[in-house]
C-alpha cells in the first residue's frame, strides 16, 4: 500500500478507538471474573476456617449432662477447647443480632434457649473435615437436639464456585469469538475500503502475498493496543481492589501468582486474537475470477464480496 | 517480447468472428502501434496482453512468458514486468499525482529512488507543477497523461496503452519522447488506437481488421502465419 499498514488507523481513529474498546472490553470482563473467582475462594476459605462446629443440646438436657458432653468433646483429637454457652448468653446474642424490640415482639426469654457447646478446631481448615463429621454423628445422641456444621454450606458454596468457572469459561470462550470475529470484520472493512487502491496495485503485479501481511500486521497491531489498555485498566484495578478490600469484604488476601497470570494475560491474549483476525480475514477473497464468459473470456479482476 | 498465436474469440453480435485466428509478434525493444476501427477488439487484445482477462483459445507469450498457463502468483510476477493503461484509468482521486504515479513501485516492492524517478519524469513532460495536486482536480488531458506516465515509470519490459494516447492533448509530443527513450532502453511499447496517423517514433504499424492482425507498416517484425 502507499501508506504503511497501520497508518489507516489514524485515518478512521474513532472506529478503530470502538473496535479496540470492544477488545478490551473482551479482555477484561473475562479476567475480572477470574479474580473474583480466585479473590472470592480465598474469602471463602478464609470465612470457613473461622467457622466453627456448635452443638444444641436438648431443652431437657440439665447442666451435668451439658458438662459431660463438653468434656467428652474435649478430649477428641484434633479439638482445641469446647466453649459452653449458656441460655442467657444465647438470648443476649439474639438481642444483639435482631433488636430488643424484635426480640419482645417474638416473645422471647432466656429459658426458651438451649445450652450449646462451640467447638475449636486445633487446625481451622484441615481438621475441620473429620471434626465436622464426629460433630455430625452427635446428632444421634438423646441430649444433642441438633448440630450446626458447616457441610451444607461448604457445599454449597463449592457447586456456587463450580458453576461460576463454567460460567467463566463459557463467557471466556464467548469472548474470545466476539472479540475475533469483530476484529476480522473491522480488518476486512478496512481492506475494502482500500479496493480500489488494491485493485491498481494487482494491476502492477502486487501478489496475493502481500496484502495478507497487510492484514496480519493490523490485526496484531489491534489487539496488541487492545492487550496493552487491557492491562493497564486491569492493573489499575488490582491496585482500587487491594485499597478498599478490607472494607468491602472484611477480609485481606494477599495478591497470588495466578492473579499476576490474569492481569498480564490480556497483553500476549490480545495480539494472539488479532493474529488468529488476521489469519480469518485472510481467508476472505477480494476478487476471484470471473466465470468464462460467453466469448471464452475470464476477467481476473472482478469484486468479490 | 510479445507473441499471439491464434488468437480466436467469437464476436458478440455478428456472424464472423471477432478475431480469427489472429497472430503477431513483437519483439524486444520495439515500439508496435496496433491501429483498428471501433469495435474491431483493440480493447480486449489490450485486456489479453495486459492480463486483466485470459483466454484458452490463444496462445500468448508476453515479457518472455507463456502467459496462458499461469496461477495467480505467476501473473503477479509478469504483471510487475508490464506498465499498462487502459481507455479510462483508474486512479486514487483523493491521492495527489505523484502519488499515484508511485503505485507501480509500491506493487513491484522497488522502494529506493522511487519518487526521484518519478519527480524527474514529470519534469521532463512538464507536469512538476502538478505533482502534488490531488487526481480529482487535474484535468481529462491532464488524467490521461498521467495514465501513459504511470504505464512507463519504473522501467517495466512492456508498455502498453489503449487508446489514450491521442487524448494528452499538449503533453502528447513529451510522452512520445519518454516512450521513445525507454523502448531505447530496451522495453518493447505497444500503442492500441483508432486509425490515425501513427507515432513517428512506431517500428511497426498492425491493422486490426476482419478479425485478423496484418502488417501495415514498418520491417521489424512479421506476423506468424494465420
Amino acid at each position: 500500500m502507499i501508506q504503511g499498514a497501520t497508518d489507516i488507523f489514524l485515518e478512521h481513529l474513532s472506529e478503530t478507538a470502538g473496535v479496540v474498546g470492544i477488545l478490551v472490553l473482551a479482555l477484561i470482563i473475562p479476567a475480572v471474573l477470574l479474580l473474583v473467582v480466585d479473590v472470592g475462594a480465598d474469602v471463602i476459605e478464609t470465612r470457613m476456617s473461622a467457622y466453627r462446629p456448635v452443638v444444641y443440646l436438648d431443652a431437657s438436657a440439665s447442666v451435668e449432662d451439658v458438662e459431660a458432653l463438653r468434656q467428652e468433646i474435649d478430649n477428641w483429637t484434633g479439638v482445641d477447647s469446647v466453649e459452653r454457652r449458656e441460655p442467657a448468653d444465647a438470648y443476649e446474642l439474639m438481642r444483639e443480632r435482631l433488636g430488643d424490640r424484635e426480640v419482645a415482639e417474638l416473645g422471647l426469654s432466656p429459658s426458651m434457649f438451649p445450652y450449646s457447646l462451640v467447638v475449636e478446631p486445633q487446625n481451622p481448615v484441615l481438621g475441620r473435615i473429620e471434626l465436622i463429621a464426629r460433630v455430625s454423628g452427635l446428632e444421634a445422641r438423646g441430649k444433642v437436639d441438633s448440630v450446626d456444621v458447616p457441610e451444607g454450606r461448604a457445599k454449597r458454596a463449592l457447586d456456587f464456585f463450580f458453576w461460576m468457572l463454567v460460567g467463566t469459561g463459557v463467557l471466556i470462550a464467548g469472548c474470545v469469538v466476539l472479540a475475533t470475529g469483530h476484529l476480522r470484520a473491522y480488518v476486512l472493512s478496512l481492506m475494502r475500503r482500500q479496493y480500489a487502491e488494491w485493485r491498481l496495485l494487482v494491476s502492477f503485479g502486487a501478489s496475493p502475498r502481500e496484502f495478507r501481511r497487510v492484514n496480519m500486521v493490523r490485526g496484531v497491531s489491534l489487539g496488541a493496543m487492545g492487550g496493552v489498555v487491557s492491562f493497564g485498566v486491569l492493573l489499575g484495578m488490582l491496585v482500587l481492589w487491594r485499597s478498599y478490600q478490607a472494607d468491602l469484604v472484611g477480609v485481606t488476601t494477599s495478591g497470588s501468582v495466578s492473579t499476576w497470570f490474569v492481569i498480564v494475560a490480556p497483553a500476549i491474549i490480545g495480539p494472539m486474537l488479532g493474529w488468529t483476525a488476521g489469519v480469518f480475514a485472510n481467508r476472505k477473497r477480494l476478487t476471484e475470477e470471473s466465470g468464462v464468459d460467453a466469448l471464452g473470456i475470464t476477467h481476473l479482476l472482478e469484486r468479490h464480496g | 517480447m510479445i507473441s499471439c498465436y491464434q488468437l480466436n474469440v467469437p464476436h458478440p453480435r455478428a456472424e464472423a468472428p471477432l478475431f480469427d485466428g489472429a497472430s503477431f509478434e513483437v519483439e524486444a525493444g520495439q515500439w508496435a502501434e496496433i491501429q483498428g476501427t471501433s469495435g474491431s477488439g483493440k480493447t480486449l487484445l489490450f485486456s489479453l496482453l495486459s492480463l486483466r482477462s485470459r483466454t484458452q483459445n490463444v496462445k500468448l507469450i508476453v515479457a518472455g512468458r507463456n502467459a496462458s498457463r499461469l496461477g495467480s502468483d505467476g501473473l503477479a510476477e509478469i504483471r510487475k514486468r508490464i506498465g499498462s493503461c487502459p481507455e479510462e484509468p483508474h486512479y486514487l482521486e483523493h491521492r495527489s499525482l505523484i502519488e499515484n504515479l508511485l503505485l507501480p513501485f509500491v506493487a513491484r516492492g522497488e522502494h529506493k529512488g522511487a519518487y526521484e524517478q518519478v519527480t524527474e519524469t514529470l519534469v521532463r513532460v512538464g507536469m512538476d507543477e502538478l505533482a502534488n495536486v490531488e487526481m480529482k482536480n487535474l484535468s481529462l488531458t491532464e488524467r490521461s497523461a498521467a495514465g501513459v506516465l504511470r504505464a512507463l515509470v519504473g522501467r517495466p519490459d512492456v508498455v502498453l496503452l489503449d487508446e489514450i494516447l491521442g487524448r494528452t492533448g499538449i503533453y502528447r509530443g513529451p510522452l512520445e519522447k519518454e516512450l521513445a527513450r525507454v523502448r531505447d532502453e530496451g522495453t518493447t511499447v505497444v500503442v492500441f488506437a483508432l486509425t490515425d496517423p501513427a507515432s513517428r517514433h512506431a517500428d511497426v504499424v498492425f491493422g486490426l481488421r476482419d478479425g485478423v492482425i496484418t502488417v501495415d507498416q514498418g520491417t521489424a517484425a512479421r506476423p506468424k502465419a494465420t
